[in-house]
């Protein structure tokens, strides 16, 4: 197997007009664990939803490769069957559709025949993924992430992507909302993949989940751009003393990009307690 | 119908006479006044093509029973029904009088439009359900209508006696001509719980007016599920009367309104007692240029305090053509109840579909994976696998298509 090379070179993008991204460079081989820290709103999830190809950004410039493929020009489902994923700070809830009947649908379209897995051997994977996140038995018959809570939500993430196995992974704010206890699972279930095979990007701007998955690169991202990379010094001082003297050194006086980036969903209502309907 | 009892002769006369001058039902948001309604025999039989599979019925299933124009051609039955009366509705005139007259067109009033009247005055199939006092009948009775040779205008009383449980599944599949009316009147007594299936899949060049009615006494239950699947126009009206203390019921519905179908879909719980709980949810897909409108109506009256009212609307709108509309009304008339209710109508939910397909599936595979979801709590109701698989099978043939 070809060991995998995630390349982003220069890239920029824009939501609504607004520029974000603004020319990010970066590049994530098979077996290197990455970790992009800085402050909110400097662009961190914004480079996470664009690899991945949420329809809301839009690419202004430069290049996505995954081993020399085309990233940003495939569909969002042509990018995770290349391999990529994306461990979503927010996933979405998709009711009456089951866990277990979305990852097998998921799963069959990663085989190049498009053959389903045995189903005995898709429960046996599952279970023993569910036990190894210590998730709920029942998980695989809960409609998808409906009801979650905010750490069950996140375990869901990692349980897809042990199942899916992609070859470069984006784990978006992973550690928001989970409890020390869920920080080493979800930990040890990343450090499970560590392999030539796999490469994996953290998204984070606590220290915290880096106490269990030791990352080999660490960048630091302002204003849309990736301003300083290192080691594990680097990251040592960030924890230490914070990010000032970064903005210091690099005459930076507000870091940020995206004021806010919450999502709204709109729905239409419907006319209500029209009495004149019933000619009352 | 070719021969009526003495007492409803005078009924007969009187309907005959005033059917010209009452009105078409409401059908709130839907233009139905040049919809041919009255065309009730034309001289030939058109082909229909089925939706559902009828192998279904032929197979040698138990507690099953296949009406067709009117006349029961298959019934087979178990233990368990033993002592419960089912018959069709011409026979139930002629030898149930005591038991069906205080009911038969009386829950639905027959000149409450012109529809019911036409029901009423052009009757040809239908059956009447009889369960005893205190009777629970634990396996499902699934009825099937048919309209082989006419027109299916077909009249139902189901009375579910004190302390009685059915579970009973109705399902409409074909009428040969023109139009299809069905009425059914149901009573669920005292303390008794009914579980009611409709499965309505009749072909496009059937013009559809149903009108059901439920009253609910003393603590009685009715669970309603319905699925309105039929392919051509439809005015569907379904009323719950809850007249006892303590009596509840709840109505899930899912149509999916396709090509140039216009559905009408009407749903309304009254509270006429105290500490009554209705609850109303209604899911919905209008795609190509399909025309769905749902009304959903709670109306609690004065002195009704203890009553709940619950009702919630969505649809989903799968092309640029298609239209949409989800009318929730609350006529609360007292102080001391809770109501509650919603209504969406919109597109599939981008985040959704990004969602799906960042795990690999295709957009067409995510569509149909959040459609199923969508209306997987009406599948998931009926008690029948049988019944189950085959509507599974049609509900994903109607939204590939």
């Amino acid at each position: 197997m070809e060991k995998p090379i995630l390349n982003i070179s220069d890239l920029k993008a824009t939501i609504e007009d607004k520029e974000i991204l603004k020319g990010v460079n970066l590049e994530i081989k098979g077996g290197e664990i990455h970790a992009i820290m800085g402050p909110n709103g400097t662009g961190k999830s914004t480079l996470a939803s664009t690899v991945m190809g949420h329809p809301k950004y839009e690419v202004t410039g430069g290049t996505v490769t995954l081993n020399n493929e085309n990233v940003l020009e495939m569909e969002v489902d042509q990018r995770a069957r290349a391999g990529l994923f994306l461990a979503m700070q927010y996933p979405a809830e998709v009711s009456g559709v089951t866990n277990a009947d979305f990852l097998r649908t998921a799963m069959q379209t990663k085989t190049a025949d498009g053959k389903a897995m045995p189903l005995f051997k898709f429960i046996r994977e599952l279970d023993k993924n569910v036990s190894k996140l210590e998730m709920h038995q029942d998980l695989p018959h809960r409609y998808l992430n409906e009801g979650f809570s905010g750490g069950e939500k996140k375990r869901n993430e990692i349980l897809q992507m042990l199942m899916l196995k992609p070859k470069i992974a984006i784990l978006d704010e992973i550690d928001s909302g989970l409890d020390v206890d869920a920080l080493r699972i979800v930990g040890e279930a990343v450090n499970s993949m560590r392999n030539e095979n796999f490469g994996c990007l953290l998204i984070t701007h606590y220290q915290r989940l880096l106490d269990y998955i030791e990352p080999d690169f660490v960048h630091i991202m302002m204003q849309g751009r990736i301003v300083k990379s290192g080691g594990k010094a680097l990251m040592e001082r960030i924890d230490r003393e914070g990010y000032d003297w970064i903005k210091q050194e690099l005459g930076i006086e507000d870091e940020r990009v995206v004021i806010d980036e919450e999502t709204r969903q709109v729905a239409s209502i419907g006319t209500c307690a029209t009495k004149e309907a019933l000619n009352l | 119908m070719t021969k009526l009892p003495t007492w409803l002769q005078p009924i007969y006369e009187q309907v005959k006479t005033e059917y010209a001058t009452l009105a078409l039902p409401k059908a709130d948001k839907t233009q139905i006044k040049d919809w041919d309604f009255e065309n009730i025999e034309t001289t030939n039989t058109l082909a229909s093509q089925e939706q559902i599979n009828l192998n279904l019925i032929k197979e040698n299933n138990e507690n099953v029973v296949v009406v067709c124009d009117g006349v029961i051609t298959y019934k087979k039955l178990s233990n368990a029904f033993e002592g419960a009366i089912i018959t069709t509705i011409e026979e139930a005139l002629e030898n149930h009088e005591e038991l069906i007259k205080p009911y038969f067109g009386n829950i639905i009033p027959v000149n409450t439009n012109r529809l019911t009247a036409l029901n009423f005055l052009n009757l040809n199939s239908g059956l009447m359900i009889y369960v005893n006092k205190n009777q629970v009948i634990e396996p499902t009775l699934h009825v099937i209508y048919l309209g082989e040779k006419r027109a299916l205008i077909n009249h139902n009383l189901i009375i579910l006696s004190q302390g009685s449980q059915l579970r009973y599944i109705e399902s409409y599949l074909k009428s040969s001509q023109t139009i299809a009316n069905l009425n059914t009147e149901i009573v669920v007594g005292e303390n008794a719980q009914l579980d009611h299936t409709v499965m309505e899949c009749l072909p496009e060049h059937v013009l559809t007016y149903k009108c059901t009615k439920a009253q609910v006494e003393a603590n009685g239950r009715l669970y309603s599920s319905y699925g309105a699947l039929n392919e051509g126009h439809m005015v569907s009206e379904n009323f719950v009367s809850l007249i006892g203390s303590g009596a509840s019921a709840k109505t899930k519905t899912v149509a999916i309104a396709q090509n140039k179908q216009k559905q009408n879909i009407t749903v309304e719980v009254e509270h006429l007692a105290p500490h009554t709980v209705g609850n109303i949810m209604n899911h919905g897909i209008s795609k190509d240029e399909a025309q769905l409108v749902f009304n959903g109506i709670g109306k609690i009256h004065k002195g009704m305090q203890g009553s709940d009212a619950q009702q919630a609307s969505r649809v989903m709108i799968l092309s640029e053509t298609a239209r949409a509309d989800a009318n929730p009304l609350l006529l609360i008339e007292e102080y001391d109840v809770t109501a509650g209710h919603a209504a969406a109508v919109g597109k599939i939910n981008e985040e959704q579909l990004y969602y799906l397909m960042s795990r690999g599936l295709t957009r067409r595979e995510a569509e149909t994976l959040i459609i199923h979801g969508f209306l997987m709590p009406f599948v998931n109701d009926i008690q029948n696998e049988t019944v189950q698989a085959e509507f599974t099978k049609l509900i994903e043939r109607k939204i590939m298509a």
